[in-house]
């Protein structure tokens, strides 16, 4: 096993039985996916439970996956349908969590205080646009590959990604001068 | 998106997380979890499956044996010995820990 292998090599083996290439997979996508659902979900032991039921759907589906080289995003698909399936269930537990972040010690360093901030400013967001916003902004997508994970309209995502940005940057007090 | 962007600079601060091997191991436990489930079920509704055969075929089965007891009864026999011989030699060759699938690619 060479560490290049691609994806589809591995989920071609992953579907002829391999546990070995599909632990690769997991650890190879586990920090993007954790990342995303980190912002998407609002509460971070929502997000790794989540993303642990998504690998195992990828895991459960693999052989429905038409075409191997696209497990990523495929992947990411999944992740963000988890995801809304689990904030329907979370609604009663969010004013808990919430009062749990405000009550947890806070590290003052600078990234810190940016990253309390964005997951905040996070939280304003629609569910929709979240997601929109952690794959295109967060993530580097495409607005075209995150169309195709959150299965909507390519408008449909620019437009969330439009409005997503320009209320990030009011809540955040930025504004980009370009 | 351009390298000063402001609101850039706080995804970028965001941390990516650390790799975890503990949620690796959590995901494959859950894999192996749902495979064992899987099989079990698929050998459950063969064993019913064939449970349930036996059941409809018993009433020609027990008249074919009764009308033939004669010349199978040494046939049987021989056949019962040697299926008793097979099983417990398959069990004394394949016995062992059932390790993780690790086929190579």
């Amino acid at each position: 096993m060479t560490g290049d292998t691609t994806d589809a090599a591995l989920v071609v083996a992953a579907r002829s039985g391999s546990d070995a290439a599909f632990a690769r997979l997991v650890g190879r996508h586990q920090q993007a996916v954790r990342r995303f659902l980190g912002r998407v979900c609002l509460n971070d032991a929502d997000a790794e439970d989540v993303a642990q039921d998504a690998f195992l759907s990828a895991w459960t589906k693999l052989r429905e996956l038409r075409d191997p080289a696209l497990f990523r995003s495929w992947l990411f698909g999944m992740a963000w349908r988890k995801a809304k399936t689990a904030a329907r269930g979370a609604v009663r537990g969010r004013e808990r969590d919430t009062a749990w972040q405000a009550d947890r010690p806070q590290d003052t360093t600078p990234e810190t205080e940016m990253n309390l901030a964005l997951q905040q400013a996070m939280t304003q967001l629609p569910d929709d646009q979240r997601a929109a916003v952690a794959l295109c902004l967060g993530a580097g997508w495409s607005h075209g590959d995150a169309a195709g994970i959150l299965e909507m309209p390519l408008g449909t995502v620019k437009s969330h990604v439009t409005r997503g940005r320009a209320r990030l940057e009011q809540i955040l007090g930025v504004r980009d001068e370009r | 998106m351009s390298a000063d962007d402001p609101l850039q600079a706080f995804f970028d601060a965001d941390p990516t997380p650390a790799i975890d091997r503990r949620f690796e191991t959590e995901v494959m436990a859950k894999v192996a979890a749902r495979r064992f489930l899987i099989e079990f079920g698929l050998r459950l509704l063969a064993g019913l499956a064939v449970a349930t055969a036996l059941l409809l075929a018993a009433p020609a089965l027990l008249a074919a044996l009764e009308t033939h007891a004669d010349s199978l009864s040494l046939v049987g026999g021989v056949i019962a010995v040697v299926g008793v011989l097979a099983f417990a030699g398959q069990f004394l060759t394949v016995r062992g820990v059932n390790l993780p699938r690790l086929i190579r690619f």
